[in-house]
């Protein structure tokens, strides 16, 4: 072994004086294993999907045509269209949205704006209220309630905050259940795109209302509290600054909660069956309430559950047409983020 | 400009009128998700209690036969199916997923990552219908290959495209769980000499562990609650068997397959799905309930 | 023992352990202008023989140069601090001797290492196994989430070392720790205060038996209290080991190290900034009578 030693100062015994030489770079066999184990179940993943897809496509791509999209269903497979289950969709997706997305975001904006921020001030003021004597009788009973509101508030918002994230959990074939028996059950819509519409609206609630939530949370408090200090209320911050700022956001979690909604089957079937209907539903959302409930993925399901192979071809059209327009929008809500998404 | 002196303005009684109106508004609009949750449970529950009050609870738990039409309401064939169903679907999901989040979180380069990772993402946004096709059409022909004599209908097929449904929350959440380990801790491990294997698996897992726990027992909830897939590819026969190669229905088939049929309002198979639709609510809450549970307990809160 | 001193290496190598790198864009130039002045050996208290040679070392980060022209020697059973202003690339460097910067993505390291006579930095040396013999101590303690003793049976495992009750003792004894802890082996290690915690990434470090320890800025995080156990600790540990210490206090580096090295930063014309060795010296000469303007510049404050 060779040591290195400096010829100035005189040399002197090192304490630990050899180093020994260096290992040279070698195999190990777990680490490639493993390395590859990962690989290849990251790479099996994908090849399903490309499996998925490309099963799809031969299956399909022959028949998807423009008298496809076009053409209104048909006991026989090969005049059977697509017309009648794109225009239920489109139509489903109007009345969803209508309601769905005031209801989350205004939820949204109370649960992240006003409910979790601080209320010491109007404690403080309602408890001098009090204090002064000034309020007697139901006055001094209101003030009371709202006292006790103030101080009950961060646990409710917290519950409230549990409630959600739960719901985004459950099921969407129980959404179903509760769409059959207060639409149709309770409210007596007819089983039709109006009673679908509304039940995936309950569907996508909580999940717009996530959305929102981060999208508003992004936005930097600064910006809330520089419109605030000029005098504004903070309602009038929140929607001249917040809310413009968080909109595109919010947008980007709408349109993914929508393709969440434009391929649930299940809740669809629970509230109004699985339907054979020649029509073709009008593209007015305000006849929603007349229309029988078609939509793209129950189409499909009627296809794929015959038990003739040509069915199978124009449900696997089927899909390519709800897998296409699940990809536009998809595009469009990385496009708006791309786009509108600031960094702070 | 104003002068200086003014006095202090009241704040216009009809600005504060209208914006305590909008304020409750907005308030009203975060209790309608509260009514959501609410209605549920009243719904299930009332409709529920209707079907009990025909079928003795104990039989509903205890019986191994559901032939509604002769009045067998046993739901242990359905549930059976539903768990089966969801087992295979965490034998196939666990490994891909786990695989994926190691070699996405420890492995990857950031170029490839940011390619692999919305790829997967497919996976989970991908509408169940067409799962259940894929199934049918594709997955159950190529398990013919493998099982001479398999039914079109069999809970394996209907496992494995519930599993590839559920690999990517497997690999998203947990993946997460795994990024959100301080690289310092990375460091010190390699910095003792350690591979990369050996830190992944025995640094950044184990705390990462709360996170990647909980996110099996959602994709399992998942997979409990999936409907499309299961009731295309496994079929309507309940079946009380662990066979993976035999058909068998979930709770989820049978919801779909009364509803597919006019069950008229009132009748006994009306009010059973609301009742089996109890049973699969409390089933996935209890089982969120946990998944919630694991990760407070045991996340590791790093600086 | 045997003492080879081979006569090529005495002839090129500089005998002292000062290396003015105003000028070491050329490695050979260098070692002869730090030659040329023998003045300062006499000042020398000795330390020990070279342990590290690094030679023209430098890093790439991408496209930006961080470190440049580091040659220097790193003396045996000694301690090195490496000190200089923020973002000079003092733990950059550092990270060069254990090959750590190999795990940064985009990341490449110029020169040559010598550890013994073998360079470290060669691409068919093992950095795993190196990494083993070249122990690290990080500027945040970074225990792992899990009990004392695995955290220092971990390191043991991994490099083949039987994880005894005694190892794991005399680890925690030499990291003066072992009295705080001793009833509470199975607790986690989260549950230690900081100071703890970086004591026992210290005993984690020697659990392995390593012949260097790096230290990146090991009391930044910490008070003063826990500040000085760790200085007190690491006077100690360099009887055994040879200890290489970056700091960012020169309160510190004046107390504990017997070699500084200063590094700074220096400006190119493309607008980059990279980091350079301004001056190496024993700490004696380099607080008393700094050679370049810009280590003088630091250490009486006026930069920096």
């Amino acid at each position: 072994m060779s040591t290195l030693e400096t010829p100035a100062p005189p040399p002197q015994p090192p304490v630990a004086s050899t180093v020994r030489p260096l290992a040279k770079k070698r195999a190990r066999p777990s680490e490639q294993l493993f390395k590859w184990l990962v690989v290849g179940l990251t790479a099996i993943t994908m090849a399903m999907l490309i499996w998925l897809l490309t099963s799809v496509l031969i299956r399909g791509a022959g028949s998807v045509s423009w008298a496809f999209l076009t053409d209104k269903p048909s006991s026989n497979p090969a005049k059977a269209g697509f017309n009648s289950a794109l225009r239920g969709s489109i139509v489903l997706m109007m009345v969803t949205i209508f309601f769905a997305w005031p209801i989350g975001v205004s939820a949204a904006l109370y649960l992240e704006k006003f409910a979790a921020q601080s209320a010491t001030l109007t404690e403080r003021r309602l408890r001098e209220r009090l204090a002064t004597g000034r309020v007697t009788g139901p006055g001094a009973a209101w003030t009371r309630i709202r006292l006790w509101w103030l101080r009950i508030r961060p646990r409710v918002v917290h519950l409230v905050d549990v409630n959600i994230s739960n719901l985004a959990a459950v099921p969407s074939i129980i959404y179903g259940l509760l769409g059959l028996a207060i639409f149709v059950g309770v409210m007596g819509i007819s089983k039709s795109l109006l009673a679908g519409g509304l039940t995936l609206a309950v569907l996508i609630l909580p999940i717009i209302i996530i959305a929102a939530r981060e999208a508003l949370r992004a936005v930097p408090m600064s910006i809330e509290q520089g419109a605030m200090a000029l005098g504004a209320t903070r309602w009038q911050a929140v929607r001249s600054q917040v809310f413009p700022a968080a909109l595109p956001g919010i947008l980007t979690g709408t349109i993914l909660a929508m393709s969440r909604a434009i391929g649930e089957t299940a809740p669809l079937i629970v509230v109004g069956g699985v339907v054979y209907s020649t029509a073709v539903p009008s593209l007015n959302p305000l006849e929603a309430g007349n229309e029988a409930l078609l939509a793209m993925p129950l189409q499909i399901y009627f296809w794929t559950d015959q038990p003739q192979a040509s069915f199978q071809a124009i449900a696997a059209a089927g899909i390519i047409v709800l897998l296409a327009t699940l990809l536009v929008m998809n595009l469009v809500a990385i496009i708006l983020r791309n786009r509108y998404s600031k960094r702070w | 400009m104003t002068p200086p002196d003014r006095p202090r303005a009241r704040r216009s009684a009809r600005g504060r009128f209208g914006e305590k109106a909008v304020l409750l508004a907005l308030a009203a609009a975060a209790t309608i998700s509260v009514l959501v949750t609410v209605g549920i449970v009243v719904v299930l529950v009332e409709e529920g209690a209707l079907f009990f009050t025909d079928v003795p609870i104990t039989e509903f738990f205890t019986g191994t036969q559901w032939f509604p039409l002769e009045g067998k309401f046993g739901v242990l064939p359905l549930l059976n199916a539903s768990i089966v169903i969801a087992l295979i679907a965490a034998v196939v999901a666990v490994p891909l997923g786990l695989g994926s989040a190691i070699y996405l979180s420890e492995y990857a380069p950031e170029r490839l990552r940011r390619v692999v990772k919305p790829v997967l993402e497919i996976l989970a946004g991908m509408p169940t219908i067409v799962l259940g096709f894929f199934a049918l059409d594709a997955v159950t022909p190529a398990l013919q290959m493998v099982f001479p004599g398999l039914g079109l209908y069999n809970a394996l097929a209907a496992g494995i495209v519930v599993g590839l449904l559920i690999t990517p929350l497997i690999s998203s959440l947990s993946e997460d769980a795994m990024r959100a380990v301080p690289n310092s801790m990375r460091e010190g491990a390699f910095g003792l000499g350690a591979t990369r294997r050996v830190v992944s698996l025995r640094v950044v897992v184990p705390a990462a562990l709360s996170g990647i726990v909980a996110s099996i027992v959602l994709a399992i909830s998942r997979a409990i609650g999936e409907t499309m897939a299961v009731t295309l590819a496994a079929g309507t026969i309940p079946n009380l068997s662990w066979n993976p190669l035999e058909g068998m229905q979930t709770i989820t088939a049978y919801i779909v397959q009364v509803s597919k049929g006019e069950a008229t309002r009132g009748s006994l198979q009306y009010d059973s799905i609301f009742a089996v639709g109890l049973l699969l609510f409390v089933v996935t809450l209890v089982i969120n309930i946990i998944a919630v549970r694991i990760v407070r307990k045991y996340r590791t809160v790093y600086q | 023992m045997t003492t080879n001193v081979d006569p090529e290496k005495t002839a090129k190598d500089s005998p002292i352990e000062i290396h003015l790198a105003a000028g070491a864009a050329d490695r050979g130039a260098s070692q002869q202008a730090s030659g040329a002045q023998p003045g300062a050996t006499s000042s020398e208290p000795s330390l020990g023989p070279p342990i590290f040679r690094l030679q023209d070392m430098g890093v790439w980060y991408g496209k930006h140069h961080a470190v440049k022209g580091v040659t220097m020697d790193v003396p045996r059973n000694a301690i090195t601090a490496l000190i200089g202003p923020s973002g000079c690339g003092k733990s950059t460097a550092l990270r060069c001797l254990n090959r750590m910067n190999d795990l940064i993505p985009g990341a490449r390291v110029e020169g040559r290492v010598l550890f013994g006579d073998e360079d470290l930095l060669s691409s068919d040396v093992d950095p795993v196994d190196l990494r083993g013999r070249i122990g690290m101590v990080f500027q945040k303690p970074n225990p792992f989430p899990k009990s004392i003793k695995d955290n220092l049976e971990f390191g043991m495992k991994v490099n083949g070392i039987k994880p005894t009750a005694e190892r794991v003792e005399q680890a925690l004894v030499d990291a003066a720790l072992w009295d705080e802890v001793k009833d509470r082996l199975k607790a986690e290690a989260f549950s230690l205060s900081g100071g703890q915690q970086q004591r026992l990434c210290i005993a984690r470090a020697i659990a392995v038996e390593p012949e260097v320890i790096l230290m990146d800025e090991p009391c930044s995080a910490l008070d003063p209290i826990a500040t000085l156990a760790i200085e007190d600790l690491m006077k100690n540990l360099a009887e055994q080991y040879t200890l290489v210490v970056v700091t960012h206090n020169m309160q510190q580096a004046a107390r504990i190290s017997d070699q500084v090295a200063f590094m700074t930063v220096e400006g190119t014309a493309e607008g980059d900034r990279t980091g350079v060795l301004a001056e190496v010296g024993t700490a004696r000469q380099i607080f008393s009578a700094p050679k370049d303007p810009r280590t003088e510049a630091y250490i009486t404050g006026r930069v920096g």
